[in-house]
């Protein structure tokens, strides 16, 4: 016989009180000298039996009780290792497993305690991995317990995580739990999970119909030290070459303690940029400014690394800087005359105010000049208040443009609806020149403009043209009025049309801070530049235009091991595939064997909080039928019949036998 | 050593006293005094209350003849008066080693001796006379009867300074006692009486022979009356060295029981010998125990 609860056998100890009390009160008695003895020795003598028995049956009586009470609170059950059922066991596989225990990980743990499940459990058995998906190992039952444990040692960390709302939704679509009659997962619960006890109930209710639920904790630690590298960003003004850029590591401390002094260490490009010291508070998430510097054009690696604790996996993020080569743009604009402003005057400023003055090259050209304007030494081409009516050269040329790869900007003047008609895109004029309206710019990136302490003259546009007929993902800038602005591929090129143009002149329209940050948006996503690489633990594709089935493409890791990608769609939509099984770290996609691109693979910093949960944290859950344990042999768990009822019978037996000791026998 | 004053006697509760001598204490039957006092005598004399006639014979003083007789029958009678005495109250107290006895209301002893004394007092205050005796298993002092006020205190004295000791042999010291008071004397027992009861009876019967006139004071603690005492308890014999463990809670029932047993057979025999028995709780006060009595007797005039 086991018990569920053995510490309450500690309240056997309680067995001893009857007796000692007995004991105590026999060596506190009182003396008396007394007068009346032959009365009292007679009357001893009279009832010595009586008194003897009463006593007797009085101790007993409160010994069974108390033996009753322990044996309840300690919940007895007999074990047998039968089962027989179809139980489907999961293994959980995300990052958080590569915590370390005292001796090896907690999927060590997890795999060796499946193993003591297989060798001891007599029934069908299929074998799952949970790390963000459901991966079938064995999905048909059965009792090859070889098979099972050769699968089982073949199991290796996943670099995402799911929650319960991701198993309660993938869970169901397996054939195996169709047919399981019990469900044993061996993972890291952890704390946050439970968070949400109604959900949480809810997602087991559903899970749990007609299929009871082991849940086996392989990690109880209280409180493991708990610290991770959880983001790590590029500032959005980018990083140019030889200047000093921003990045943002964010650091947290998913433990219920303060941390001594942790150690934060940035590398880029291999060499030690720089390393401070820092403690966190319980729970503590804060964001550190890292400046870097990178000398020339190209991609450069960037990895911050906090020292050790239970989970080295999430202590190190990685991410890649691409410094793009000198931004070359050029801007289309009708002759203004001799005393007016150009209309890129605002364009100019704000590309001064943006960019280093090496990092760009900016010139600016009337229609006429464009006609035979050089477009191969062009990155960006921009046109202001430049109609792009059907059929104009200038439409001629900005689709030439587009079908060669380049970018377009067009900031349209807004004289007439069928000004971006050359590119599919219908729209009607809405607004008086010359004004802002609430209803065209509130709530939107531009919104600033409506502050009432602006001088009109700096803040207006010359024209409003509001797009009518543009695909949600085309939306650039939508205003309640309508779409503002749009951008949409067309040919290999990225075109963004733009329904305003900002008021000419002397302005400090473009060193509005809000402003600035949403030209270069738009001049950053017009180039097809993204400025950092990395993910959050899963990547699966990689997409960009230079992908081509005339190419052959492989995925490197930073110790120069190579794997072969396969690409996936032609023309446009082409995208290489990567692999699911990719360890953190920098990986570089060649092509032809000549690098094109570099990212940082990172574990989910979603799987960083390692508390693990206990009973306590899941009242809901348990109510819904769930079994909770931390015990290593959950075969026994399984095959254990509670033996409660016979001791409640029991206890009320010792409740009427005290009953009888104490009023019947006074 | 001198004798203290009365007003230092220890067992003088003038508040007690006070009451039962406005009660007042009266034989209940005729008794023999060596003084003339307000009790009637078995004797019959010439004095103050007629009782009868007698034929004259020779030596009788011819004043005492009835002429209003003679002329009407010829015949010399002579007048004959009740003579009136005082009487002697005879205190008999048990200084056993029972009677050390206490627990939660005082000595038992300490109760007998305020009784004798309060009743010593009242008994003198009526220019009666008042003698003692004092005894365990046998009679250890005996004072002779005395009507001042200097017998009290010597009762009083006597008590405080012998240590109760001794087992009680109440019916032997009575059958003494019988032989050396002689006739029609009131005798007060004062004791536990712890004792066996048909030698204390027949102690008393030899009492009653001389025509005594027999009350007992029967002087017992609340906790012997009803053993209320929950727990272990380690009894020592008073007279003895015997010792008992027993669980209060547990021997309560029988013990009152028998003890219960005891005291309604001293009860019963007190009655069959139409004697006065007063139960003394020394849980309450014997001022007041004392007065109920000497008013029920006064009212119903004493058992015999």
């Amino acid at each position: 016989m086991s018990f569920l609860n053995p510490l309450a056998l500690w309240g056997l100890a309680a067995l001893a009180v009857p007796i000692l009390l007995l004991l105590f009160l026999n060596r506190r008695k009182l003396v008396i000298r007394w007068a009346a003895f032959e009365w009292m020795q007679q009357a001893i003598v009279k009832h010595q039996r009586k008194i003897l028995v009463t006593d007797i049956l009085k101790l007993i009586s409160k010994l069974l009780l108390l033996l009753a009470l322990a044996l309840m609170i300690g919940r007895p059950y007999l074990t047998s290792r039968g089962g027989g059922g179809r139980t489907l066991l999961i293994v959980d596989v995300s990052p958080s497993m590569g915590a370390t225990l005292d001796s090896g990980t907690r999927l060590e743990r997890a795999v060796a305690m499946a193993d003591t499940f297989i060798t001891r459990y007599n029934g069908p058995v299929a074998l799952y991995t949970f790390g963000g998906e459901l991966e079938p190992l064995v999905p048909e039952f059965t009792e090859e317990k070889g098979l099972l444990r050769d699968r089982l040692r073949a199991i290796r960390l996943r670099h995402t995580y799911g929650g319960m709302d991701t198993l309660a939704r993938q869970l169901p679509l397996q054939a195996a739990y169709g047919r399981a009659q019990r469900l044993v997962f061996f993972g890291d619960f952890q704390a946050s999970w439970f968070g949400d006890g109604p959900r949480v109930a809810e997602e087991l209710r559903r899970l749990g119909k007609g299929c009871p639920m082991t849940w086996v904790q392989v990690d109880d630690r209280p409180d493991p030290d708990n610290v991770a590298a959880v983001g790590l960003s590029l500032s959005p003004e980018g990083a140019f070459a030889g200047r000093s850029c921003f990045l943002t590591a964010t650091l947290m401390n998913g433990a219920s303690s303060r941390t001594a002094e942790r150690t934060v260490t940035v590398t880029t490009d291999g060499r030690q940029a720089s390393k401070f010291v820092t403690r966190f508070e319980t729970h503590e998430k804060r964001d550190f400014s890292i400046l870097a510097q990178f000398k020339d054009p190209g991609l450069h690696t960037v990895q911050v690394d906090l020292d050790g604790d239970a989970l080295l996996a999430d202590n190190t993020r990685y991410g890649v800087v691409d410094v793009p080569p000198p931004l070359r743009i050029l801007a289309v604009v009708p002759f203004a005359g001799k005393d007016a402003f150009p209309a890129d005057t605002w364009l100019k400023a704000a590309i001064k105010s943006l960019f280093p003055a090496d990092a760009v090259t900016y010139t600016s050209i009337s229609p006429i000049e464009f006609e035979n304007a050089n477009l191969d030494a062009v990155d960006i081409l921009v046109t202001i208040n430049i109609a792009l009516a059907p059929g104009s050269m200038v439409s001629q040329r900005v689709q030439s443009h587009l079908e060669h790869g380049g970018s377009t900007i067009a900031f349209l003047a807004g004289a007439a609806p069928d000004e971006a008609a050359a590119f599919g895109v219908a729209g009607t004029v809405s607004v008086t020149p010359g004004h802002v309206t609430k209803a065209l710019l509130h709530d939107t990136y531009l919104d600033f403009m409506n502050d009432p302490q602006l001088k009109p003259e700096s803040i207006s546009f010359t024209s409003g043209l509001l797009f009518s007929n543009v695909p949600p993902a085309e939306v650039r800038l939508r205003t309640e009025a309508g779409v503002l602005g749009l951008t949409r591929r067309v040919s290999r090129g990225n075109l963004t049309l733009m329904g305003f143009i900002p008021a000419p002149g002397y302005t400090d329209f473009p060193f509005n801070p809000n402003f600035v940050q949403f030209l270069l948006r738009l001049l950053w996503e017009a180039r097809g530049w993204t400025g950092f690489h990395a993910d959050n633990g899963a990547i699966a594709e990689w997409r960009a235009p230079w992908i081509s089935r005339d190419h052959s493409y492989t995925l490197q890791d930073a110790k120069g091991l190579s794997r072969a990608l396969t690409i996936d769609g032609v023309g446009s939509t082409a995208r290489l595939l990567l692999p699911t099984d990719l360890d953190p770290g920098f990986y570089s996609i060649l092509e032809d064997n000549v690098e094109r691109a570099r990212f940082g693979h990172n574990v989910d910093p979603g799987d960083s909080n390692l508390e693990p949960a206990r009973a306590t944290d899941m009242p809901e859950a348990l109510k819904e039928g769930l079994t909770f344990t931390t015990t290593a042999d959950v075969a026994q768990i399984l095959g254990r019949r509670e033996l409660t009822p016979w001791v409640a019978i029991f206890l009320l037996l010792a409740i009427a036998f005290e009953a009888y000791a104490h009023f019947f026998r006074k | 050593m001198a004798d203290k004053a009365p007003s230092l006697i220890k067992y003088l509760d003038p508040d007690a006293v006070a009451r039962i001598a406005a009660i007042g204490l009266k034989p209940s039957s005729r008794v023999e005094g060596t003084l003339v006092g307000n009790h009637s005598s078995p004797f019959h004399g010439f004095a103050i209350e007629f009782a009868g006639r007698r034929q004259y014979v020779p030596g009788d003083d011819i004043k005492h003849i009835d002429w209003k007789v003679y002329y009407k029958s010829g015949r010399y009678m002579t007048k004959q008066y009740e003579l009136e005495t005082n009487f002697i109250a005879h205190l008999v107290v048990d200084v056993s080693e029972t009677m050390a006895f206490e627990y939660k209301h005082g000595r038992k002893i300490d109760y007998a001796a305020f009784m004798a004394v309060a009743l010593a007092s009242a008994v003198v205050a009526q220019t009666d006379q008042v003698a003692a005796t004092f005894f365990a298993d046998r009679i250890l002092e005996s004072m002779s009867p005395s009507g001042s006020e200097d017998a009290v205190a010597k009762i009083s004295r006597f008590v405080a300074e012998t240590p109760p000791k001794d087992a009680t042999a109440v019916g032997r010291v009575l059958t003494h006692l019988a032989e050396q008071i002689g006739r029609r004397k009131l005798v007060f027992v004062i004791s536990d009486f712890f004792t066996d009861i048909r030698a204390l009876f027949d102690g008393i019967e030899r009492l009653h022979y001389n025509k005594n006139e027999v009350v007992l004071f029967h002087v017992l603690d609340p906790i012997e009356l009803d053993f209320d005492i929950p727990g272990q308890v380690e009894l020592i014999e008073l007279e003895g060295a015997r010792k008992l463990n027993l669980e209060g809670r547990n021997i309560r029932e029988s013990y009152n029981e028998l003890f219960g047993a005891y005291l309604k057979e001293i009860r019963e025999k007190a009655r069959q010998y139409q004697i006065d028995y007063i139960a003394c709780n020394t849980g309450e006060n014997f001022g007041i125990t004392l007065a109920k009595y000497l008013n029920t007797r006064l009212v119903t005039g004493g058992a015999g």
